[in-house]
């Protein structure tokens, strides 16, 4: 009896060595449980110039981003920052901005949801070098609910930046970041939505100039839910640097399903940090709840019509993420085109069955 | 080599995954403990020095070359200071600069 006693309170004592979020972050590939072969290049949001980078959070593709029940949270921000000379720090700042009414960032005073300015990466051993940089709050900030808004970095100007100046050899931070196909750069790897489809990111400067950007970032905020993608499946493309591998960013939302020639087909992938082992189960709508998430009974809210929606399958992770496939290569008509399908989940502890809601993510056919 | 005591104030320490805590570094108070900065797949690495940037941050620096710390640093939303708990973790290649836009 005493021995049970002092291993229930070993138990009990023990420290859990787990991250307490999940960042949510929009890129062909999970950059906490993947290699990362898809990013294409390091980029800043405007070149060498000063200006904040924003990864577009609308409600037109997500809802329930750090949702746990009736408010959503900002526990902090992750980012994979490039530092061209580690033998200095590089200055850069996180910054939360709600949307303006023509559709961008709103970069007046009054559209800050959170900045936090003067933070810095550390110094290494000298010459280029990435950095995975975890910045977590003491105080969580409160995000909008049912509302678009824009996570994102600042960056200083460097003129350094990328190939020196008169005074510096090359330096500056930049950001690791996946091209989209309408940037037609020459990358081979990168982002793999239908081509045309719409930027998701966008670049802000002082003058105050804001413009969308064609390509995604590492980054992201943290939040305590489990984060939801939806990866888009061709076979023929290599652009996650893996022939015919699924890709979580932009191809999940915009998949090409024209035939001519790419059918894609999809996936639906969870993952947590929080619950090790967590069962995911999934679920689809053609459409919204109307108003504010639902609460039902687990953790956050429910965002897909609860007169519609479809339970679709359930699945045990591995590491940390489940996946679910939904549709395979070829099987999605042409005559689906224009439908938006919309999917979210919950992550079930198995032992209590309590349950955590999911952000939810469309799918625009 | 940092400050393993229990003596230290509670709003000046950092609790480490290990359990163990450390003083703050550059003056922060109640940070959040590095557990939740610290990757679930992560096994942990112990401190083994401080260092401070070029810019005047100390940071602590772990075996497997790791880099934690905590500052405090304005919050525009609640409009005080609050603690960052901070991790920085070395990827030892990156993708190419773009050389164009």
């Amino acid at each position: 009896m005493q021995s049970k006693h002092i291993a229930l309170l070993a138990l009990v004592l023990a420290t859990p060595l787990v991250a307490q979020t999940n960042p949510f972050i929009v890129f062909p590939q999970d950059p906490e449980r993947q290699t990362i072969t898809a990013a294409s290049y390091v980029r800043r949001p405007d070149w060498n110039r000063e200006a904040e980078g924003f990864q577009e959070v609308s409600t037109n593709y997500f809802r329930g981003v750090g949702d746990t029940g009736g408010q959503a949270m900002a526990r902090g921000f992750y980012h994979w920052a490039a530092d061209l000379e580690t033998l200095t720090a590089e200055t850069y700042g996180i910054i939360l901005r709600t949307e303006d009414p023509l559709g961008g960032p709103d970069t007046t005073p009054a559209g800050v949801i959170l900045q936090v300015s003067n933070l810095s990466t550390p110094v290494g051993a000298g010459g280029n070098q990435g950095w995975i940089m975890t910045d977590v709050f003491a105080t969580p900030a409160a995000l909008p609910t049912n509302a678009t808004w824009f996570q994102g970095i600042y960056v200083p100007q460097n003129l350094a930046w990328p190939s020196g100046s008169a005074a510096s050899p090359p330096d500056g931070h930049s950001i690791w970041s996946a091209d989209t196909l309408t940037q037609n750069s020459p990358a081979t790897v990168g982002e793999n939505a239908i081509l045309g489809a719409p930027a998701v990111t966008w670049a802000s400067t002082p003058t105050p100039q804001t413009f969308t950007t064609e390509w995604t970032y590492i980054m992201g905020t943290l939040v305590d839910n489990p984060t939801l993608h939806v990866g888009g499946i061709d076979p023929n493309s290599a652009r996650t640097g893996v022939l015919g591998a699924p890709s979580y960013g932009m191809a999940g939302m915009f998949p090409d399903i024209t035939g001519t020639p790419r059918s894609d087909g999809l996936e639906l992938r969870m993952q947590d940090n929080v619950v090790g082992n967590g069962i995911a189960v999934f679920a689809g709508s053609l459409g919204w709840w109307p108003g504010a998430g639902v609460p039902l009974g687990y953790g956050g809210d429910f965002y897909l019509d609860l007169a519609n929606f479809v339970l679709l399958g359930a699945a045990i992770n591995t590491g940390g993420a489940a996946v679910l496939p939904f549709a395979t290569p070829g099987t999605l008509s042409p005559a689906l085109i224009g439908i938006d399908v919309m999917f979210q989940g919950v992550w079930l502890d198995p032992v209590t069955l309590a349950g955590r809601m999911s952000n939810a993510q469309v799918t625009s056919l | 080599m940092p400050i393993v005591n229990p003596a230290i104030p509670e709003g000046q320490t950092l609790v480490l995954p290990d359990g163990t805590r450390v003083r703050t570094l550059n003056g922060a108070t109640n940070p959040s403990p590095l557990r939740d900065a610290w990757p679930a797949n992560l096994p942990w690495s112990p401190i083994v020095r401080v260092e401070r940037s070029d810019v005047g941050v100390d940071w602590f620096v772990h075996a497997d070359g790791t880099r934690s710390t905590t500052e405090m640093k304005w919050r525009s939303d609640i409009g005080r200071e609050d603690a960052v708990t901070r991790l920085a973790r070395p990827i030892s290649t990156a993708p190419d600069v773009r050389a164009s836009k």
